[in-house]
């Protein structure tokens, strides 16, 4: 709830772009790794860090780091699971965590050097109970072409979850949301149309990372903001909702990184900091690696929603918007398909 | 017995212009055995001196010059002997006869002359005000004093004549002969520094740097606050304060002051014994605290006396005017950000009096400047009143009445609406209970609130906080030992602070409630210092405060996991615990010392060394202090903060205090100040105990001080090279910050210059100039950007390794007033300039956000003021 206040005040000031140069630094190894019980989320991602040079905005800041040997390990070594590359510095495994167990990542870079990341437990899962919505009409700010703004109302599904936190322990939350938009086209003509009709993935839904801790709310149910869908058309709209348990210094990780991109630039905002990572490299501590290992269990829980019904049953108007008329929907949306997922069944 | 004693006591200024002081003027005629009146004629004639005695006295004196070209000084003396006169030079043009110390007298044995006592009361002669802290020193011998805080003084001297020096802030110095022969009452009336007698004046602040024992001691007197450029039509105390030596702020925009260093919750401001919490109005730009209220100000950012305590970098002690001895007049200021109005009246006359005033501003006027849509649509205002009510009950009583409040409201376009405000009302009674021995007690109390509203349709909110303390304190002036002066005290402060407390406003609002419990806690302290007066050349003062603070808590007391870092996953439990219950205390000596050294009468060597600790801290890790900023007390997690300073500086007037310069330097090592963890998150944070850390750290730097006190040119340019670095190294890597390497402050801005000028084109015009230049402040940019699950992410990993551009700035300020005359019921002033001439966008801060959600970060500045600002006020005074 205190996420709510969002502070942003620039008082008597003006707000120049400037061109600075970072310190000239060595780029650091990223490791991006995530082991859960759910195979198709367990990868370890490697990369470099880019300089921070505003004078090129378009410079490569994710090189990948290929040619590594990547293992995660059970606590007491007893179990050995190695990552294989699977595209260029992406590493992936078929195998999946114990719920309960604890495990650690070692990586060998090419180079031969050796990283390790401190031990991090899977915690239990706890399970969505349900995902609904509330459609909302809001008053949005646009700014206009002569330089002043104006007020349009419109609708939003606000997408939440229900939780029922445990009471026994301590709980670590991070979502991941993934939405399947429906997108309807019309044929060139009087042609038949194969793909006029497509389903297009957004992921991550919300441009942010969206963790929480049972902190105020320990034992009770909540509800979690999942994402805000703009009534734009009256076809349907798919969340999928995946709940990671993490643990509390997993937590805190993540959440140092939602507070960077909550920073709205301003004389309130925090004085920015460094964000720790659990990975060091071995021998040579002055090394700073960044990023996390971070493991989890997880549940699932998804919502459809048919925008056009939802919004008939409270007397709003369907919006009024005319399909494109190209004909292959899949071109125009990105990351579509043509073939129906199958909760739109 | 008043009579005799104007007689006796007369009023002389020391010469001051060697070239034409009687002991320079030579008689090169043969003037031996002429009367004495025609002899002054004949010299009056030939030199530029005059005489002024009694006709009585000298009409039968012949003059007994024993050879040609004697000096004229000589030549009086031998001639004026017999009748027991002797030659005094008022000034350079003026030589008056007076009364000398009888022969006997001076032949006694010292151990035989009784002594008497001396007392009396300090007053400036304009304003009636009484002047706390000015020293009165008889030169050549070891008996000194200073005034208490009501102006009281007492000294205990032995029968002869003297010549009493005494010395106050903003007034010029002045001499007087006093013979004394019983116990005598002699209430001395000083006169403001500025005045037609310009060639004659000793400035107060020179002298007293020179003479008074503390060290790191900066006034500003009431006169020259005036004398400096406004801001925005403004005379503004925290601005000014600004342009000493060892004064920064972290930027435009930026609440409160940084002093040597320290973090502006370091600074203690007190107005008439009552702390001050939100001192500043609209993010910094003009002070809580009228100008026009003040008496007198004072910021000591050395070694603190050991009378001050509770905050580490500096004390800033403002006293508000009470009118007393003042005739009716009221005084109105009109100008483009605001409106002021003052009246002083007497209720009895010389026994009870009251000043009221106020000030209501409208600084949207200045928004508008800003091409921004967002912010010229934003509304800002402030208002503030004082009031002071005192009665003098007896000679022996005094007693006084103070309260201010103040508050602001920001609204940023039509989301967000800050508003603040402090209040204080303070009672004081000054007691004599002999003429060695007084006190003052007070009982304070002062409160600062913050508000933070949301207006966003459905998600309406209130964010309160606030401090509020409570205190007492009984102080005594101890002058029975002619060498000693002591002063010793008890103070009290209860504390109550509520760090949260967010609720909807409206029904539809989506906002839950939720408060943070308030917190309470008591801190006390007994003090006792004494200054020596060693020689005449060596004085030293000792003093040791005994501090102690009782957390009394919220009700809950929170336990983690041993050896491991206090975070979310180290919890253990919340128990509740009794509301009364003692749950952290702190018992602290803090000593404090100092030591001067007079070489001559124009230089002397300070040193000092205190330790000091602080009970309570501002939680603030955003780029400045701002509204959503709370106090948090020491408890069990957060210890108290403490340092040790040392200062060494070497103080020197020149011409006859025409310049005065000094350098200061300073050593200060901070034992724990708070920090806060990487990317804290400090608003309505129940558990803030996870984001705090203690750091240590040190600041050190010298501080270079010249000022022209006369002439049509005054000003001074002071220059400051510092450092101030922290250096926080836990037992964990999450309670380390910058691998455990020191690392700049945000108030690290080594070299920091300031050139305050003002000259007078006539006696009623004059043009004033104020000239800042400062290293930018560091700040911490991204080294590198990666990519995690997605996200870019700007790794910032050296905190305040780079800075911002240096600041610089220009202000101009053409002055006008009318010539104060005695009988005038009627005067006007008014200053017209420019604030920022060059419109230099002077950044606050550089930041970095992507330009769309996912793209690379970009870097921006922020300027706050970033335009040239003209202004114009008006001001008016009114006697009826």
């Amino acid at each position: 709830m205190r996420y709510i206040i969002f502070f942003s005040l620039l008082l008597i000031s003006c707000v120049d772009k400037i061109l600075i140069e970072g310190p000239s630094v060595q780029p650091k190894l990223v490791v991006d790794a995530w082991f859960t019980n759910v195979a198709d989320f367990n990868s370890v991602r490697l990369s470099k860090s880019a300089p921070f040079s505003n004078n090129y905005p378009f410079v490569v800041f994710n090189e990948p780091v290929s040619g590594a040997t990547v293992t995660v390990y059970s606590q007491d070594k007893s179990r050995a699971i190695s990552f294989s590359e699977d595209t260029t510095g992406v590493y992936k495994t078929s195998e999946i965590a114990e719920v309960g167990e604890s495990y650690f990542l070692e990586v060998q870079g090419p180079g031969g050097q050796l990283y390790r990341s401190s031990i991090q437990k899977v915690e239990q899962p706890v399970s969505i109970e349900s995902l609904d919505f509330t459609f909302d009409k809001v008053d949005d700010i646009i700014n206009t072409t002569s330089g002043g703004y104006q007020t349009i109302p419109r609708y939003y599904f606000n997408v939440s979850a229900n939780i029922n936190d445990p009471e026994e322990n301590q709980n670590f939350y991070l979502w991941k949301s993934i939405g399947i938009f429906e997108y309807l086209t019309i044929p060139p003509g009087d042609s038949p149309c194969n793909f006029c009709k497509c389903w297009s993935t957004i992921s991550p839904l919300v441009g942010s990372v969206n963790v929480s801790s049972d902190q105020y709310i320990n034992g009770s149910s909540f509800s979690v903001k999942v994402g805000s869908i703009l009534y734009d058309r009256s076809t349907g709209f798919l969340t999928r909702l995946y709940q990671f348990s993490i643990t509390g210094s997993a937590f805190q990780y993540w959440n140092a990184i939602s507070n960077q991109q909550r920073n709205t630039g301003t004389i309130f905002d925090p004085a920015p900091g460094n964000i720790a990572g659990n990975i060091v490299s071995v021998g040579q501590e002055n090394e700073e690696i960044l990023g996390y290992f971070t493991t989890a269990s997880v549940s699932y829980n998804k919502l459809l929603i048919n925008r056009g019904s939802e919004a008939r049953k409270l007397n709003v108007n369907e919006p009024n918007l005319i399909p494109p008329g190209d004909g292959d929907c899949r071109l125009l949306y990105r990351n579509s398909t043509h073939i129906k997922p199958v909760d739109f069944q | 017995m008043r009579s005799s004693l104007i007689l006796l006591v007369v009023a002389v200024f020391p010469s001051l212009c060697s070239a034409q002081s009687i002991d320079s003027i030579r008689l090169t005629k043969d003037y031996d055995g002429l009367l004495f009146p025609a002899f002054a004629d004949t010299i009056e004639g030939e030199f530029a001196v005059k005489f002024y005695y009694n006709y009585e006295w000298i009409k039968d004196v012949k003059i007994i010059q024993r050879q040609s070209n004697s000096r004229l000084a000589e030549v009086l003396q031998k001639s004026l002997v017999d009748v027991r006169l002797e030659p005094l030079q008022l000034n350079r043009k003026s030589i008056v006869l007076v009364n000398t110390i009888s022969a006997s007298t001076t032949t006694r044995a010292q151990d035989a002359i009784a002594s008497y006592s001396v007392s009396g009361y300090i007053s400036d002669s304009q304003s009636g005000e009484k002047i706390s802290g000015a020293t009165i020193q008889m030169p050549g011998t070891k008996f000194a004093t200073t005034s208490s805080s009501n102006g009281f003084f007492t000294l205990k001297l032995p029968e002869g004549m003297y010549e009493i020096l005494v010395n106050a802030v903003g007034m010029s110095g002045l001499t007087k002969r006093l013979r004394v022969y019983a116990d005598q009452v002699v209430d001395i009336e000083m006169f403001e520094s500025v005045t037609e007698l310009d060639e004659i004046i000793i400035s107060g602040l020179a002298s007293k740097q020179l003479s008074s024992l503390d060290i790191g001691l900066q006034t500003i007197s009431t006169q020259s606050l005036k004398s400096m450029p406004p801001l925005l039509g403004e005379v503004d105390i925290i601005r000014s304060v600004l342009s000493l030596p060892g004064v920064t702020t972290v930027g435009e925009g930026a609440s409160g002051f940084n002093v040597r260093g320290g973090n502006v919750d370091q600074n203690l401001i007190v107005v008439d014994n009552a702390p001050l919490f939100n001192s500043s109005h609209l993010f910094g730009l003009f002070s809580v605290v009228n100008s026009e209220a003040i008496s007198s100000l004072s910021l000591q950012k050395g070694t603190l006396p050991a009378r001050y305590g509770g905050r580490l970098a500096s004390v800033m002690d403002i006293s508000l005017q009470d009118g007393m001895d003042q005739d009716l007049y009221a005084e109105a200021s009109i100008g483009v950000i605001s409106s002021k109005l003052k009246i002083s009246s007497p209720i009895i006359k010389d026994k009870m009096s009251i000043v009221t005033t106020g000030r209501f501003a409208y600084p949207s006027w200045v928004l508008g400047f800003v091409p921004d849509q967002n912010v010229s649509s934003s509304k800002a205002g402030f208002y503030d009143a004082t009031l002071k009510a005192a009665y003098r009950i007896s000679s022996k009583d005094y007693l006084s009445f103070s309260t201010l409040f103040g508050g602001d409201s920001f609204r940023f376009g039509s989301d967000t609406t800050y508003s603040w405000s402090s209040r204080m009302a303070s009672l004081q009674w000054l007691h004599n209970f002999s003429q060695d021995f007084s006190s003052k007690l007070s009982v304070a109390y002062s409160r600062g609130d913050n508000v933070v509203s949301g207006k966003s349709f459905a998600n309406e909110f209130d964010l309160k906080s606030f401090i509020g303390s409570t205190g007492i304190n009984y102080e005594f002036f101890w002058n029975k030992w002619k060498q000693h002066n002591i002063e010793f005290g008890l103070q009290s402060n209860f504390y109550k602070i509520g760090r949260g407390d967010l609720d909807p406003t409206n029904e539809s609002s989506g906002i839950q409630p939720f408060s943070i419990p308030n917190e309470r806690g008591a801190e006390s302290s007994f003090y006792f210092s004494d200054a020596i007066t060693l020689t005449q050349a060596l004085s030293i003062s000792f003093g040791v405060r005994l501090s102690a603070f009782a957390y009394l808590g919220n009700g809950l007391k929170r336990f983690y996991q041993e050896n491991s870092p206090i975070n979310e996953a180290s919890y253990v439990e919340t128990q509740n615990v009794s509301g009364n219950s003692v749950q952290s205390f702190f018992i602290n000596p803090e000593p404090r010392f100092a030591l001067k050294f007079s070489i001559d009468n124009e230089s002397s060597i300070k040193l000092g060394y205190n330790r000091n600790f602080q009970y309570l801290s501002l939680l603030s890790n955003t780029m400045a202090v701002s509204p959503i900023d709370t106090w948090k007390l020491s408890d069990n997690f957060l210890a108290p903060q403490s340092n040790d300073q040392a200062s060494l500086g070497y103080f020197r007037n020149f011409s006859n205090s025409a310049y005065e310069v000094s350098v200061e330097s300073y050593y200060k090592i901070v034992s724990s100040v708070t920090q806060y963890k990487e990317g804290a998150r400090l608003v309505l944070n129940d558990f803030i105990e996870r984001e705090l850390l203690m750091g240590k750290g040190k600041s050190y730097g010298v501080e270079f001080y010249a000022k022209k006190n006369r002439g049509d040119l005054t000003g001074w340019i002071s220059y400051t090279y510092s450092r101030s670095l922290v250096l926080v190294k836990g037992d964990y890597e999450e309670e380390t910050l910058s691998n455990g390497e020191y690392f700049p402050s945000n108030f690290d801005k080594p070299h920091d210059l300031s050139l305050v000028a003002n000259y007078s084109l006539t006696p009623k015009f004059s043009v004033s100039g104020n000239f800042f230049y400062s290293t930018g402040r560091p700040i911490t940019y991204p080294e590198s950007i990666y990519v995690v699950d997605g996200y870019v992410v700007a790794d910032y990993s050296e905190i305040n390794q780079s800075r911002i551009p240096d600041y610089h700035r220009l202000d101009l300020s053409f002055n006008y007033k009318m010539l104060a005359k005695k009988n005038r019921r009627f005067e006007r002033s008014w200053s017209a300039g420019v604030y920022n001439v060059y419109a230099r966008r002077n950044p606050f801060s550089v930041f970095f956000k992507p330009e769309y959600q996912g793209s690379f970060p970009q870097a921006y500045k922020l300027s706050v003021l970033g335009t040239a600002i003209p202004y114009f006020a008006i001001n008016f005074k009114l006697k009826p």
